[in-house]
């Protein structure tokens, strides 16, 4: 029987030789070494197994071998190679998987083997052959592999399976471009603007056009089809895939799409758009799809659909492993979903790249129980419920929530279990948030949260906030006072929910408010100021607004007859460099129109753009009245009937450069949530 | 001695004198005056275009001249510019024949007359924009080599998509 000891040193003996470059020496110590082990019988090893090594009798898989044999061959085989005797190295590793099965030497020798030679795919396939038995044995017999040794084997395979994709791609790419230059020769002279310019100027050509319209021309002949699908910008950007698609569709979309995609450096779809599935099944399987389908990196998505919600999202995230592949880049997420909208801080945890999210409740109906959608036993779930950051990198918010769900309106309900009708996200910290928006939530007992969550936006410059309950202008202004945040707006847009009874602005104790000084635009359509207030409003915007909408106005108006007659002059001696006016639903009339014109002639020479929509008082003549001496570039006109006649009587003298108008467009306050939806 | 002029000349030989303000519209010409002349120009300078043939080199020149005083836009706003109609002089100018306006686009390319290539490029996407596959091989002479499998195939992966 063999010493152990002498084996050991014989083995390092071996080694050495090795080490020293002396392979011809190397290899006859290992020979003799594995000719010595290999000649003992079956009884005889098991004994040396059991009393030498404290190893069981036999392996669980594989014949009875010296313990130390699988090392010999494979430090052989490495003699072999370098000694340039591939092929005999390559029948000791061959060997030693043989003896082996689960010994991942021998996979990584052979590969590594085969590889030098070229033969890739050989090399991966063994690699598979490798990981494949070995995970099998792992599960079948509870046996321990040495975890270095297989991780390096994962790793090799992870490595090969890439290499192999980039050479397939990389011929992929080589056919298509032969494919162009091919159908190129057939033609001679021609004037098929695809055969006659290079693939940059046919990108030029084709940039402004339509998916639709790019994917039509793929119809046209073989080299449209070949040239156009190798210009993925113009596709990646807006890849919209259409409303109640099934997912066979959504399926077809996505592997052409991957196709063009494969020979661009980051494989990234800019901008995916998924409008609606033709059902929740459907929808389930897009989800998923979209989740783990490879090598499908979105920059930018927006999803809509009655059926979809977060819990719907989280849940599927939670079947997929939590698998975050495609969302690693995510940007900016905007989803319209149903009423489901609780646990809303988990998306900021997910998607931790996330610089704009918008979550817009399109429907307000459940169309079952989300709740149990909830991967609430999850433990990657609760840690990210539970995760609390102390700063997020969004760049803007904005929460629109149905306004049939605000207080009042409430012909349906939601549990509150998935819905609370508060604004969420209130106590998270937004440091670089620059735009805000929040429509039709009640800020019931928000107020104080508001204010404190204003403190922590200090880059905010656009803040919007429409049709929200239990806040009205001057109790955000207050707040803007009584908090002093730090942010400087460029534009605020307050529209109020309803009417709160007249604010004068003079309880309002203060003349200025360093928040708006370099304010540029103001929308406080449908507000309760009082003329005066509004002129105390204004004064305190010091004079940067460029645009300035005041429409359907509580108590301001421009009826002649009316006791609250408003000088136009009046209100825009605080706003001399305006080019934007809007003054829907105000009450104009064909007499005061007229000296609107006078006052606008007077104050403000740079305005460009006129909206005076819903003021169905005015006719033509008062309009062309109005338009003497004045002149701006566009003129809105929504809901007032004007002849024809008048329009281009107008643009001819050039009074106006374009007319804007729809006889039968709604007023905003009916129009309301849909126009999130564009 | 008067102003000295650039001097570009077509691939058929035919020389053309213009004023450098001009010939700077192409930006490859305006970087060669400058990397040749870094102290300015002081005599006349000669630019050959080997592959511009004197009669699309005169219609280049005299958008060039056209547009001499024009500001254009810068890149920044990309998608702005995409949509924009072409300008109506340009649109005028550029009602030549096929074959013309194809050599005009290649030499604004090449030239890198930026604002010309785009509205060259305009106008064939004019010719191609809302028009069906078979409008379109009518239009440019294209025989369709699908098989009825093929295209079925095809019309099959486009059926994901929509406009908005």
């Amino acid at each position: 029987m063999l010493d152990p000891e002498l084996v050991e040193n014989k083995t390092k003996l071996a080694i050495l030789y090795f080490k020293a470059k002396d392979y011809d020496k190397a290899l006859s110590e290992y020979t003799s070494l594995i000719e010595s082990l290999s000649s003992l019988s079956p009884q005889v090893l098991k004994k040396i197994r059991r009393q030498q090594y404290n190893l069981h009798e036999s392996p669980v898989i594989g014949p009875v071998i010296h313990p130390r044999l699988g090392s010999l061959y494979d430090q052989r085989a490495a003699t072999y190679e370098k000694l340039g005797q591939v092929a005999s190295a390559i029948k000791d590793a061959k060997l030693l998987i043989k003896i082996e099965p689960i010994g991942c030497k021998g996979y990584l020798r052979l590969s590594k083997l085969l590889a030098g030679l070229d033969k890739t795919i050989e090399a991966y396939k063994c690699l598979q052959e490798g990981i494949y038995i070995i995970e099998k044995t792992v599960k079948q017999y509870q046996v321990e592999v040495p975890e270095k040794l297989y991780q390096n084997l994962k790793a090799q395979y992870r490595n090969l399976n890439q290499d192999l994709k980039s050479q397939k791609r990389k011929q992929e790419l080589s056919l298509r471009q032969e494919e162009v230059k091919r159908f190129k020769k057939r033609v001679n002279k021609n004037l098929d603007p695809l055969y006659y310019f290079p693939l940059d100027i046919v990108e030029i050509i084709f940039q402004q056009f339509s998916l639709t319209n790019v994917l039509r021309c793929h119809l046209v002949s073989k080299l449209w089809y070949y040239s156009l699908t190798s210009l993925p910008q113009l596709y990646v950007s807006r890849v919209h895939f259409k409303s109640q698609i099934t997912l066979s569709e959504f399926a077809y979309g996505v592997k052409l799409l991957k196709n063009i995609v494969s020979n661009t450096h980051s494989q990234l779809f800019k901008h995916v758009r998924v409008n609606s599935a033709l059902n929740l099944q459907h929808l389930n399987k897009i989800i998923e799809k979209l989740i783990t389908e490879p090598n499908m990196s979105i920059q930018s998505l927006d999803i809509i659909d009655k059926n979809i919600n977060l819990q719907l999202l989280y849940n599927k995230l939670c079947k997929a492993g939590w698998r975050m592949n495609n969302f690693q880049n995510l940007h900016s997420l905007r989803m319209g979903l149903n009423c489901s909208i609780k646990n809303g801080e988990i998306v900021l945890n997910l998607f931790k790249k996330l610089k704009k999210l918008e979550l817009i409740v399109v429907f307000a109906e459940q169309s079952s129980s989300y709740q149990e959608l909830v991967p609430s036993q999850d433990k990657i779930f609760k840690r990210l419920k539970d995760q609390e950051k102390d700063q997020y990198p969004l760049e803007s918010l904005v929460l629109v929530n149905h306004t049939e769900l605000l207080k009042g309106n409430n012909t349906f309900q939601p549990s509150s279990q998935t819905y609370n009708p508060y604004p969420p996200f209130l106590e998270k910290n937004f440091p670089n948030l620059q735009q805000l928006t929040i429509c039709s939530f009640d800020f019931g007992n928000s107020l104080p949260q508001f204010g404190h969550f204003m403190l922590q936006i200090p880059q905010c410059t656009k803040i919007y906030l429409e049709n929200n309950q239990n806040i009205n202008l001057l109790q955000y202004l207050q707040m803007l006072k009584n908090f002093n945040p730090r942010f400087i707006l460029d534009e605020f847009v307050f529209r109020e929910s309803k009417v709160h009874g007249s604010m004068t602005l003079n309880d309002f104790s203060i003349n200025d408010l360093p928040q708006l000084h370099r304010l540029s635009k103001l929308d406080i359509y449908g507000h309760c100021l009082s003329l005066s207030g509004l002129m105390k409003l204004l004064k305190i915007t010091h004079n940067a607004l460029t645009s300035l909408s005041i429409g359907a106005s509580n108590y301001v108006s421009f009826e002649t007859h009316s006791s609250t007659t408003t000088r136009l002059s009046n209100i825009l001696k605080y706003c001399p460099g305006l080019s934007s006016l809007y003054l829907n639903e105000m009450g104009i009339n064909s007499f005061s129109v007229v000296q609107i014109g006078i006052d606008l002639k007077s104050v403000s020479s740079q305005l460009n753009y006129l909206d005076l929509s819903f003021n169905p008082g005015m006719d033509g003549v008062g309009l062309i009245r109005m338009f003497d001496h004045l002149s701006v570039a566009v003129l809105v006109m929504h809901g007032v009937e004007i002849p024809e006649d008048t329009r281009s009587y107008m643009i001819r003298k050039g009074m106006v450069g374009r007319y804007v108008h729809d006889i039968n467009r709604v007023k905003w306050r009916i129009y309301g949530v849909n126009s999130w939806l564009h | 001695m008067s102003t000295p002029k650039v001097i570009i000349i077509s691939s058929d030989d035919e020389k053309f004198p213009v004023e450098q303000k001009v010939a700077e519209k192409s930006i490859l010409i305006k970087n060669m005056i400058n990397d040749l002349n870094p102290d300015g120009l002081e005599e006349d300078f000669e630019i050959p275009t080997p592959n511009v043939r004197s009669n699309v080199l005169s219609k280049v020149l005299e958008w060039c001249e056209h547009h001499k005083n024009t500001v254009f836009a810068d890149d920044e706003d990309e998608d702005v510019k995409k949509s924009l109609p072409v300008e109506e002089w340009d649109k005028n100018f550029l009602k030549v024949d096929q074959e013309m306006l194809y050599e005009i686009i290649l030499a604004a390319n090449y030239l890198n007359i930026k604002p010309l290539l785009e509205s060259g490029c305009k106008m064939v996407a004019e010719m191609i924009k809302g028009k069906s596959p078979e409008e379109l091989r009518r239009t440019f002479n294209i025989v369709s080599d699908f098989s009825p499998e093929e295209e079925a195939a095809i019309r099959r992966e486009n059926e994901w998509a929509e406009d908005r």
